[in-house]
């Protein structure tokens, strides 16, 4: 039976593409502004503090990807080629030939 | 009358003969996993690891690439010649690592039993290279306490040397291991986990030697 309080998902997905597109299209200066302690520590963009942040923020933010990208396509790699090397369990035979 | 539970119950194997079992190889039939537990475990733990390292890094690019001047020039350059060499150990402990768990796939137990010691005495070379040049470091003046470059520097490098030294443990209880002769007959989980860990730490140094020597 459908649960009719449960409405569409993709009313959801849609909602939760719109606000999305939002906050990326709407450019406002106080999102940009980063966290409290980036405001007060760097004077602006000129700063090379606030380049040096940039540099280990990005590193930070490509590492996950990087890792938990590496181990599961080496996961990945293991079983496909686990799957190629294995040979087929199960032998047929026609009908009583070779049979024990 | 035989109870049916009872029949089940029976027609299991005793303790000692089930434990024989548990031990020999799987039959053919039902295939091996594709990946060990052993290799998941590691391939788990080093996941942890390189994060943890990630972390380390983020912090000194933070202070190396912000800053206008590094190294300061009153703190003393650190030794690039040795570090050279002693790279070039640990990379050689690498490959006679990767050859003993190739010996331990044949087989070989001497050439696994040796294989294992030769790495493990390399090291300890790079370990005993790295404490001596830490020693002339601090007689020189940088310290932990000298500002960020020495703070970073002995965080960074401190725990890879931590990480050799859990490295060599590992490694020497695994060589016990193999003189006892428990690494026949193709089962050599803790020698194929732990040569794995070896050659992390060793591409580990590889890029902290990049990026904290030069």
């Amino acid at each position: 039976m459908k649960n009719s309080s449960m409405g569409s998902p993709g009313l959801g997905v849609a909602l939760l593409v719109a606000g999305a597109l939002l906050l990326v299209l709407a450019p406002s200066e106080t999102l940009a502004q980063g966290c409290a302690m980036c405001a007060t520590y760097l004077n602006g963009a000129t700063d090379p503090r606030a380049y040096g942040f940039k540099v280990s923020i990005m590193f930070l933010m490509a590492m996950p990807f990087v890792v938990v990208g590496s181990a599961g396509g080496w996961i990945l790699w293991m079983h496909r080629r686990s799957r190629v090397q294995r040979p087929s369990l199960y032998v047929l035979h026609p009908e009583g030939e070779g049979a024990p | 009358m035989t109870d049916p539970a009872t029949a089940v119950i029976r027609r299991l194997p005793p303790p000692a003969l089930r434990r024989e079992s548990a031990r020999r190889p799987r039959d053919p039939v039902s295939p091996e996993p594709p990946i060990s537990n052993a290799r998941i475990a590691v391939v788990t733990l080093l996941v942890a690891e390189t994060m943890f390292f990630a972390g380390l890094i983020g912090a000194y690019l933070v202070f190396r690439v912000g800053s206008t001047m590094w190294p300061p020039p009153d703190l003393p350059r650190l030794p690039l010649g040795v570090t050279w060499l002693n790279t070039l150990v640990l990379m050689a402990s690498g490959v006679t690592m990767v050859r003993a768990r190739r010996a331990a796939s044949r087989d070989d137990q001497a050439a696994l039993r040796r294989g294992l010691a030769i790495t493990g005495a390399l090291g300890l070379v790079f370990l005993a290279v790295q404490g001596s040049e830490w020693a002339r470091l601090i007689h020189h003046g940088l310290t932990l306490s000298s500002g960020m470059y020495g703070a970073t520097f002995y965080a960074l490098i401190g725990t890879h040397a931590a990480h050799v030294v859990g490295a060599v443990v590992w490694l020497s209880i695994v060589w016990a291991w193999a003189g006892r002769g428990r690494f026949v007959g193709g089962r050599f989980a803790a020698v194929d986990a732990c040569t794995i860990y070896w050659i992390f730490v060793c591409a580990l140094w590889v890029v902290l030697f990049g990026l904290v020597y030069q």
